[in-house]
Parts: structure tokens; C-alpha cells; sequence
């Protein structure tokens, strides 16, 4: 769709749709569009069309008609986004079918991230000796106006008075207020990637006020670098050169500038105004009701407008609408990426469940159970039971320090060794001896495993461990005697020259090994209390008859009940050794 | 709130350690306070439990890196924990393997 934006003397603006081959322009009722200025002539001025493009030409108006400055003295070519000048009425060429910008070529192709540092004819950032004074006291949501006489006593309407031309200057009318929140809606209500809106809020601001060249500024740490620029007819590709002193005032200072008076005057000498033959500048901070993350800078050149109080209205308006929008749309972006890392989560917590082992095995006269809860989506504890083939069973039970993803890395390189080294039918201190210097290769120094793992005889009774640091499993005899299989050494991959010795203990009928993380007793309260390892062991007391399934949910719910039904802190790990006797009651596997 | 209170006895260095050493702040705390006992040269040192809450295993790692780095700067450390320490069994043990471990201050201090 082609159109013109058109900005009366008053103000006011309005698209004209261009649907024909031509459309004259003047004061008079017989034209295509009627300009009520009085500085245009009857008929003014002529945008045709031919196969080559659009062209305008003047009708031999009495006050000329300018185009980005110069003024059109035979057929001149029409791009988007020109600027045309006819008497105090501004109109801006359109054509949508070029592209979401209306400027014909990708902005992203010459926008040039930190080069505005050494782009020729700027001026040397510098806020502490700006030519004109501030005060601090218009904050960014409002509009403040900057002169060159301005002094701290003085309000916005002092710095006006100095500035001259825009006295008396309504601020923007509601219609076109109306009219450019409903341009902002229609292109920024839905969801597009950033680029695309920031180009989106840099043409809706040249539709609103008529600029002839912009840049989107974004602070990415230490300065502010140029994301949008739009350039002038005939400049499109080129990177659009700005005052930096008056983009990082706006900046620093938070506040909206307006250099409606000669610029000239107010920098005098200075080379970005003087080489760029500006006429007006206006400069808003994008603050996104936390910080300001960059600034929106416009100016126009040679004999076209000077921008008004009522443009630096809208502009700030717009500013302000794109910062939000800026802040949604990176919010989204991470939003994205935190759900493709989620679904990555899922598919590692899928892979380590499938590490942990599948079912128990079937031990005669022994019935086994074990489960392990991560407290994130993949952990750091891990069990597992070895058939060493000679009727025996190795049985571990650890905890890497840690949790989260780093924990589970570790956890899966401690299982591969760990079963690696059951095939070669190991006493327990030897393959602990074995896996701790394998660690300590390999760990990162604050990492390491506790590691409890004991061999079962089922045909002798016996239960032979090593206990590397972890917490000592609880054995509950049949009379309900409690006894710990002691704490003896130290935990795995960081002492690689520590030597591990075996305790062995002897099986009875009804006899339960209680194997747990500390997930399990340090499961903490409303009021920071720990379960705690009397309580675990009061608890484990009364339940020595019953199957290691029921023993094992037993004590979750208790550690739930305990947490108040909040989220675990701790991966949380049992496994639970029963030798049957007379009384079990349930199912073991 | 974890604060490490430091002090000097003749050639010892004692910090006390009060509030739960757990991961995060306070064990970044511990760490300047620590490396820097070693970097100004004290070789006599003792940690002291008396005001722990609890140890997590990030803490206990901590601890087990500071037995190293004492080695490297032929500093030795000696433990304080009390006999009714809140500090649970299974934590307790691994401390008492890596260190010189005492009932009170004064026989940590005595023991260099």
C-alpha cells in the first residue's frame, strides 16, 4: 500500500492513501490532496507514476517544493520514507510493499554496532560540559525541553520562552494521539522478533513527527550502539551519523531533548551539527519503568521543520511504548529459551532414571528395594545393585556434592566406573580404593561422591562395607535394636593417596538395611528443623517386620509430612535390605 | 546470617564460625577469610565449630580444600566441635577424619 503521512502547519497528522497513477497536491479543491496551508500554491506540486518508479515535480509553485532539503526544481525520483516540504505542511512518501519499514533495503545490512565510536563528523561523548544547562528535576516520562538559556530557577516554560519558535505550540491533539496509538497498536500488540519491532517503532516515529534521519540506540554495557538507523533518501545503506553528546545527555540524564532553535547557535563549532547541516534535533530516553536501555534520536536537516514541543510528546510517547516492548520481547526470547532448556532437562532426567537400576533383583531369602527422588529434574544421588555371579550381590548407595545438572554429570561418570569395576568381582575397599583415584583424575577440585557399598552373601549372612563419608545405612535388628554401619572413611575423588578399609556384619532373619541419602534427614521444616537422623531412626524402629517397598514409603511420607508437603531441598535416595524371616507382609518388588 | 569472627592468640589464629555454612554467601565469606589467614602467613589455625548450625556438603568440600591448601602452606588446622554440636553424625565424621578435632578452644589451641 502507498501513502503519504502528512503533517499539517497545525500539527495535525493523517495518512493519504496514493491508489491512482497520480496525485496533485495544492490548495486548491480540485487537487487529489488539499493542503490548507497557505504557503502552498493551487496547484503545488505533482507525484506521478512510471515505470521506473515514482517521481515528483513541481507545478512552477510560487514557494517551491522541497524534497529532503532541496528543493525540487524538475522531476526527482521518490523513495520511502522521503521527506517532501510544501510551505509548513510535511509529507512523508510511504510505500508498505518494500517492506515493514517502508524504507526499501534491509536497516540490519548497514547497521553497524560500535562504529558510532569512530564514525567521522561526531561529537566526543561528554555529559559534564554540555553547552546548554539541565535541570534534573523533568523526569523521563515527562517532556522536557532543553535550551540554550535555560537556567535552574526556570521551569520547561523558561527553557520554551528562550527557545522561541514553540510558544504557544499545542501539545499533541487527542485525534492524533488516537491516531498514533492506534498505528503503535496495529504494529506492535503482537509478538515479533526484537528487530522487527525496533525497526517497526523507528518508522512509526517518522510517520508521527517527520523526521528526516533516526537512529534506535541500545546500551549494551559501556555505550550506546546504533540498532536502527533510518537514513535519508538517497543515504539509505549509509550509517546515519548523530550527536553523541546530546544522545548520551539523554541518556545519562534521563532525560527528552529538543534543539528546536538553530543548533548552530546552541553547538557552536560543533562537527556532527555543522558537517549534517541540521536544522532540529530531538533525542528520548526508552525507559522500560526500570532503566533507561537506550535512546530514540532524530533530527531533520537544511530548510525542513523544526520539531515542536507537541513531537517530542509523541516521540516520548513512543519511546516509552517500545521500551515496554523491548523488555516483552527479550522476556520472551529467554522465556523460549529457558522452555528449550527445560525440554532438554526432561530428556537428561529421562536418561539418568534410566541409569538407576530398572527392578531389584531376586536374591534368595532376601527381599530389595531402592528409589531416588531429585529434587531438580536430574540429581546427584544414585544406587545400584551388582550380581557379581557368584551368588553374591553388590549393593551401592551415593551422593554427589552438589545438585542440579553439575551433580548429574558426575553421578553418571561415577555409575560407568562404579560398573565397570563390579565386573572384576572387587572386595568393597579395593573398588572404592579404585574409584577414588579414578575421581580424583577427573573431578573439579569442590567436587566429590559419598559412597556407601557393601557386598551380600545371601549364602553366609553376611554383609561386608565400605562406608566412603556417607550417611552411615542404619541396620535394624529384629528385636528392634537400631545399629549404624559406621561412617569410616572418607568421601571419593578428592584424597587420592586415602586408603579404605571393610567392616562386615552378620544377617538374621528379619534383619533391614536402611540406606539413605542426606536429602533424607536433612529435609528441613516450616521452622529450618531438619528430620533428622533420631527421628529417622525412631521411625525405623517400629517398622522392622514390614516389606522394604512399604519401609521405603514409609519413610517418604514421613520426610514429606515432615517438609510440609514443600518442594525437597536435597535429592532424596533409599534403598532398603531386608533377610526375610517369618513375618513379611508385603511384596519386595 | 553467617559471620566469621576472627582472633589472635599468641601465634594461633582462631575463626569462629558462626551460622550455617552452606552454599552460597557465607561459604564466599569463609573463603576470604580463610585464604587470606594463609596468605598473611599463619600457620597456626583453628576452625571453631561451637556456633555452627549446620554444614552442607558444599561446606564439607570447602573444608576438605582447606586441609589442602593449609598442606601447601605448611599451615596445620585444628577443629573445635562440641560434644552437643546441632552438626549431624554424617557430616561430623568426614570433619574429624580431615582434622585434628577438640571439645573446646583452649585444648585446640594448646594442642600446635
Amino acid at each position: 500500500m502507498r501513502y503519504l503521512s502528512v503533517t499539517t502547519p497545525e500539527g495535525t497528522s493523517y495518512r493519504h492513501p496514493f491508489t491512482g497513477d497520480a496525485l496533485r497536491l495544492g490548495r486548491s479543491s480540485s487537487n487529489d490532496l488539499v493542503l490548507h496551508d497557505q504557503a502552498a500554491s493551487r496547484n503545488h506540486a505533482e507525484i506521478i507514476s512510471r515505470p521506473e518508479g515514482y517521481f515528483l515535480i513541481d507545478a512552477h509553485s510560487r514557494n517551491g517544493t522541497y524534497l529532503n532539503g532541496s528543493q525540487v526544481i524538475e522531476a526527482v525520483p521518490l523513495r520511502p520514507g522521503d521527506l517532501i516540504r510544501i510551505g509548513s505542511t510535511l509529507l512523508v512518501f510511504n510505500d508498505t510493499e518494500t517492506g515493514p519499514s517502508g524504507v526499501a533495503g534491509g536497516l540490519e545490512d548497514h547497521a553497524t554496532p560500535g562504529s558510532a565510536t569512530t564514525r567521522p563528523g561526531t561529537i566526543t561523548p561528554g555529559t559534564d560540559d554540555l553547552p546548554f544547562p539541565i535541570s534534573d528535576s523533568i523526569a523521563v516520562d515527562q517532556v522536557a525541553v532543553t535550551g540554550r538559556e535555560g537556567s535552574g530557577g526556570e521551569g520547561a516554560a523558561g527553557r520554551l520562552d528562550a527557545l522561541g519558535e514553540v510558544i504557544g505550540t499545542p501539545l499533541a491533539s487527542p485525534e492524533q494521539m488516537r491516531r498514533i496509538i492506534f498505528a503503535a497498536d496495529q504494529q506492535l500488540a503482537f509478538h515479533h522478533p526484537l528487530n522487527r519491532i525496533l525497526e517497526a517503532v523507528m518508522d512509526l516515529a517518522r510517520d508521527a513527527v517527520c523526521y528526516e534521519r533516526g537512529v534506535l540506540l541500545r546500551w549494551c554495557g559501556d555505550e550506546l550502539v546504533p540498532v536502527v538507523e533510518r537514513g535519508a533518501s538517497g543515504e539509505v545503506g549509509r550509517p546515519v551519523s548523530f550527536s553523541r553528546t546530546i544522545a548520551y545527555h539523554a541518556f545519562t540524564r534521563r532525560r527528552a531533548v529538543l534543539l528546536a532553535k538553530d543548533p548552530h547557535e546552541i553547538f557552536p563549532g560543533a562537527t556532527s551539527i555543522d558537517e549534517g547541516n541540521i536544522c532540529s534535533v530531538m533525542c528520548v530516553p526508552l525507559w522500560n519503568n526500570r532503566e533507561v536501555i537506550g535512546v530514540v534520536y532524530v533530527d531533520n536537516r537544511g530548510f525542513a521543520r523544526r520539531f515542536t514541543r507537541r513531537d517530542l510528546q509523541v516521540l516520548t510517547f513512543l519511546a516509552n511504548i517500545a521500551a515496554l516492548k523491548i523488555d516483552n520481547a527479550e522476556l520472551f526470547s529467554m522465556a523460549l529459551e529457558a522452555q528449550g532448556m527445560y525440554r532438554i532437562l526432561r530428556e537428561a532426567a529421562a536418561i539418568q532414571r534410566g541409569l538407576l537400576p530398572r527392578r531389584s533383583p531376586t536374591i534368595p531369602g532376601y527381599l530389595l528395594d531402592g528409589d531416588s527422588i531429585p529434587c531438580f529434574e536430574v540429581g546427584g544421588d544414585l544406587y545400584d545393585y551388582h550380581a557379581l555371579g557368584d551368588g553374591r550381590f553388590g549393593i551401592g548407595v551415593g551422593d554427589v556434592a552438589g545438585k542440579g545438572l553439575p551433580a548429574a554429570l558426575v553421578m553418571s561418570h561415577f555409575q560407568a566406573a562404579q560398573r565397570a569395576l563390579s565386573e572384576l568381582r572387587l572386595p568393597p575397599e579395593e573398588m572404592i580404593g579404585r574409584l577414588n583415584r579414578i575421581l580424583c583424575r577427573c573431578l573439579p577440585e569442590n567436587r566429590y561422591v559419598t559412597f556407601f557399598y557393601g557386598i551380600l552373601d545371601p549364602g553366609r549372612h553376611t554383609f561386608t562395607y565400605v562406608n566412603a563419608g556417607h550417611p552411615a545405612p542404619l541396620c535394624v535388628r529384629r528385636s528392634g535394636e537400631v545399629e549404624r554401619l559406621k561412617l569410616n572413611h572418607l568421601f571419593v575423588g578428592m584424597f587420592e593417596d586415602h586408603a579404605y578399609s571393610s567392616e562386615t556384619i552378620r544377617f538374621e532373619p528379619d534383619d533391614l538395611i536402611i540406606c539413605y541419602s542426606d536429602g533424607v534427614t536433612e529435609q528441613e521444616d516450616a521452622d529450618k528443623q531438619p528430620f533428622g537422623e533420631r527421628r529417622l531412626e525412631a521411625l525405623a524402629r517400629g517398622i522392622e517386620s514390614r516389606a522394604p517397598r512399604d519401609v521405603l514409603e514409609k519413610i517418604l511420607s514421613a520426610v514429606d509430612g515432615h517438609s510440609g508437603g514443600r518442594r525437597h531441598t536435597d535429592d532424596v535416595t533409599l534403598v532398603i535390605l531386608k533377610r526375610e524371616g517369618h513375618d513379611v507382609q508385603g511384596q519386595g518388588q | 546470617m553467617f559471620k566469621v569472627k576472627v582472633s589472635d592468640e599468641g601465634t594461633v589464629r582462631t575463626l569462629v564460625l558462626e551460622g550455617r555454612l552452606l552454599l552460597g554467601d557465607s561459604l564466599t565469606t569463609l573463603d576470604k577469610v580463610v585464604m587470606a589467614t594463609l596468605t598473611e602467613g599463619h600457620k597456626r589455625i583453628v576452625f571453631d565449630f561451637t556456633k555452627t548450625g549446620a554444614i552442607d556438603s558444599a561446606g564439607i568440600g570447602a573444608l576438605a580444600i582447606y586441609r589442602k591448601r593449609a598442606a601447601e602452606h605448611q599451615a596445620s588446622i585444628k577443629v573445635v566441635i562440641p560434644k552437643r554440636s546441632p552438626i549431624p553424625s554424617h557430616v561430623q565424621t568426614p570433619i574429624r577424619l580431615l582434622y585434628d578435632t577438640h571439645e573446646e578452644v583452649a585444648s585446640a589451641v594448646v594442642s600446635f
